[in-house]
């Protein structure tokens, strides 16, 4: 669960001492970031690094820093620093693969980035939109009784026909419509809450 | 029934894209107390590649890395530590095209990076490598890291 807080999170990230404002940001994205890797051609023990080295770089540039929209989304800054820490996997991967084979003299080349994918942001949207649709899926899941997410489920996320849902719970119609609205609003509620916390 | 744009997304998303990648990453959770304790405002060398002593239980330290460097308990070393489980000539650093390579001399107890025995490793920002009863945490300069001053850097260099 969140910390409860009215502090946006990247006010929090300000002090690297504010464990729950950490742990708050790597539950959140670490998995868009180990996604984004993968999906850029890193492998998953690449991916973990790539997390790594782009923890370490947050932890140096959010003590002091004041946000300013005007200059560019949090989302834009975090892409780029994602990019740049997987290219330096793939020079670490390179840079393995030249002492492996005893290669000497000459720059490391950067033959295997992913440069055949010209345009990272586009992937890295819809990551980024389904990671926060999946995060606020996550909390509202633990905020209503299970029949009734199992019922929102079932009829809006797997688009399953709703006489198809009251035979597999049992629910009359009107009970599966009243879930669903019920859980969409609450949703609703929870991906608003997430982006602003990211300054969205 | 008319449609609602976010029921569409919900039904368009591949969680199975970031939902699936959520657990192995517990091992990084556990070490961001350590990472984040290498940034307190007294960290040292923060401009340049250095190795800092993680563990509160040892003199805090920290060892800028210019050039390539020996780790051990021998005076000779570069680097000497004292500590329990640290051979002589315990391990040794060089720069390789921009990437630090850590590799073990054939120490008694080995050399660990992020808790897992290595014979060598390129090392990645915020590695904690462990000689003997010491941990550090290897650190990269923030050599053009910065952004404008007080504001969120946009500019990320690759």
């Amino acid at each position: 669960m969140e910390s409860a807080t009215s502090a946006s999170l990247l006010v929090r990230l300000r002090d690297v001492g504010n464990e729950d404002a950490w742990d708050d940001f790597y539950r959140l994205y670490s998995p868009l970031i180990l996604s984004f890797a993968c999906r850029r051609g890193c492998t998953p023990d690449d991916a973990a690094d790539v997390l790594q080295e782009t923890m370490v770089r947050l932890l140096r540039t959010f003590p002091g820093f004041s946000y300013e929209p005007a200059l560019g989304s949090f989302r834009s800054f975090l892409l780029k620093v994602v990019d740049a820490r997987i290219k330096d996997a793939f020079r670490r991967k390179a840079a393995r693969e030249r002492l492996s084979q005893r290669v000497e003299g000459g720059a490391i080349p950067l033959t295997e980035e992913p440069d055949e994918k010209p345009d990272p942001g586009a992937e890295w949207d819809r990551l980024w939109d389904t990671n926060l649709l999946r995060r606020a899926l996550e909390q509202v899941k633990n905020r209503v009784q299970p029949t009734t997410f199992e019922s929102f489920q079932l009829y809006v996320v797997e688009g399953v026909a709703i006489s198809e849902v009251q035979a597999r719970t049992g629910l009359p119609p009107n009970v599966i419509y009243q879930h669903r609205n019920r859980v969409m609003k609450l949703l609703r509620k929870h991906v608003e809450a997430l982006k602003s916390e990211l300054g969205e | 029934m008319p449609d609602d744009p976010l029921e569409d997304a919900l039904r368009e998303a591949t969680f199975a894209e970031t939902s699936a990648m959520s657990g192995p990453p517990d091992s990084l959770r556990q070490r961001l107390d350590v990472l984040r304790r290498a940034f307190s405002p007294d960290t040292q060398f923060k401009s340049v590649t250095s190795l800092q002593i993680a563990d509160p239980a040892h003199a805090p330290g920290a060892f800028a890395l210019t050039s390539a460097t020996t780790v051990g308990t021998a005076p000779k070393n570069a680097i000497c530590l004292t500590g329990q489980f640290i051979s002589r000539k315990h391990c040794s650093l060089r720069p390789i095209d921009g990437q630090w390579l850590i590799e073990d001399n054939d120490s008694t107890n080995g050399l660990y990076v992020n808790g897992e025995r290595v014979t060598s490793r390129f090392l990645c920002d915020g590695d904690i490598v462990q000689v003997g009863n010491v941990p550090m945490v290897f650190l990269k300069g923030e050599q053009g890291a910065s952004g404008p001053s007080g504001t969120l850097p946009l500019d990320e260099g690759s």
